[in-house]
């Protein structure tokens, strides 16, 4: 399936598809990423010793430029297989998303840790149900700039002939044909402000009482 | 493991420095575009910042003008801009300075939000013009986070600039894509190797320019 002519009528079925591919290497990137981020964070936040190591390890991370992190993960995962596109944007992911969530879990009140002692709370029970929930907002604040960056940076998996979206960049400047990169540019900036708004409102409905914090510092 | 050896092998191999082709005019062509890239996104980042902490005006359209251009994609600017004007380094920088501009614009804006307010209106009321505000007390007091805005975009440009190498315009990218190309992954280790030195290069002179820009009176502030 490719991009037909040099207009960009007639191609919405293109742009669909490739969108949808772009939508579900994004998905599972995240989850990846935050599956990884979360036990690297609470790590760091019970042994905070760790974090300085953790943060430039996810630093120098972020520096591997994306073409170079495919090859390298190539052996592991396959070069023709979109896994190391996958894994290279949820290793991405963590230099945002493993410093909001410490520094999330640090901002918790100690006397809503000290009451979680007194009631009995495990470590692990603990973290679950009491520290990340209050830690939420920072987390989703983290969230929301992984996915804008990942959504963003998927399509340099164009290039390896990986990441929807990207492949109308890479066809479009192979052939010259203005209006499909046009038509990508587009598309991605749009499916990243959508998913930004959605992460936003869930963020909302899961906490709500920092919404009524924030109106409440305003007025 | 061993294309990683060979790789640093490649690296170390003072034959593979010189020449039109050699590393040391790829790691040159590397940093002038990092440092044409993030200068201009400083330029145009950080006045648009202290405007906005100062004022106080057009905090939402900077935070949703921010976002939009977070999600701007590299590749299809450059792309669309190379389509447009060939094998000049426009499509490059702009899509660069397109990639920077979010983090030196938000950290100036935090820097200047996270000055204590006694300080700002002590300024105004030792009768400082608004320009004078702004250079003297605000700009002074906001730089840590300054500095660490455009770090953090300066790391971007470098790993991203690689792109270049894509589009024939050189870079380190260069190796990334022939390395790719041709199953040389040797090179393509050498040459990640390369970027992450570069990074680490670029983050020890942001620690110094730290330490000398900023105000020793500012200093314990400096929490990042």
């Amino acid at each position: 399936m490719s991009w037909n002519g040099r207009q960009f009528a007639g191609n919405w079925e293109v742009v669909w598809r490739y969108t949808l591919a772009h939508v579900q290497l994004a998905v599972v990137s995240l989850l990846l990423g935050v599956a990884l981020a979360l036990p690297l964070a609470y790590l760091a936040h019970r042994r905070p010793h760790t974090y300085p190591t953790l943060l430039a390890a996810t630093n120098v991370i972020y520096a591997i430029p994306s073409i170079a992190l495919f090859v390298l993960l190539g052996p592991l995962l396959g070069y023709t297989s979109n896994r190391p596109v996958i894994v290279a944007m949820a290793l991405y992911t963590l230099v945002i998303l493993v410093r909001n969530t410490v520094e999330g879990l640090r901002a918790v009140p100690p006397h809503v840790v000290t009451a979680a002692i007194a009631m009995g709370y495990g470590p692990l029970r603990r973290f679950v149900a009491v520290e990340l929930p209050v830690a939420l907002p920072g987390v989703i604040a983290g969230l929301r700039v992984a996915t804008v960056s990942t959504i963003s940076l998927i399509t340099v998996g164009g290039l390896v002939g990986q990441g929807g979206i990207g492949r109308l960049f890479e066809d479009g400047f192979a052939r010259r044909i203005t209006q499909e990169l046009w038509a990508g540019l587009v598309a991605v900036i749009v499916l990243a402000i959508v998913a930004d708004a959605l992460i936003l409102l869930v963020g909302h409905r899961l906490a709500p009482w920092h919404r009524a914090e924030r109106n409440a510092t305003r007025a | 493991m061993s294309d990683f050896v060979d790789g640093i092998r490649w690296v170390t191999d003072g034959g593979n420095w010189w020449g039109p082709n050699g590393i040391a005019a790829r790691l040159v062509e590397h940093l002038w575009y990092s440092l044409l890239a993030t200068a201009l996104a400083a330029l145009v980042g950080i006045p648009v910042g202290l405007w906005v902490g100062h004022t106080g005006h057009g905090r939402w359209i900077t935070a949703n003008v921010t976002n939009v251009l977070r999600a701007v994609p590299t590749v299809g600017v450059v792309t669309l801009l190379f389509v447009w004007r060939p094998l000049t380094l426009w499509p490059v920088l702009v899509a660069l300075t397109v990639l920077a501009l979010p983090a030196v614009v938000l950290n100036t804006v935090a820097g200047v939000d996270s000055i204590e307010p006694t300080t700002r209106v002590a300024a105004q009321a030792c009768g400082y013009r608004a320009s004078q505000q702004v250079l003297g007390v605000e700009l002074p007091c906001a730089l840590p986070l300054v500095l660490a805005g455009v770090r953090s975009a300066a790391n971007q440009v470098i790993a991203t600039a690689t792109v270049a190498g894509f589009f024939g315009l050189g870079g380190l990218g260069r190796f990334l894509f022939t390395g790719y190309g041709t199953q040389r992954y040797d090179i393509v280790w050498g040459a990640t190797v390369l970027v992450i030195a570069l990074v680490l290069l670029v983050e020890a002179v942001f620690a110094v320019l730290q330490r000398t820009l900023v105000s020793p009176g500012v200093r314990p502030a400096t929490a990042t």
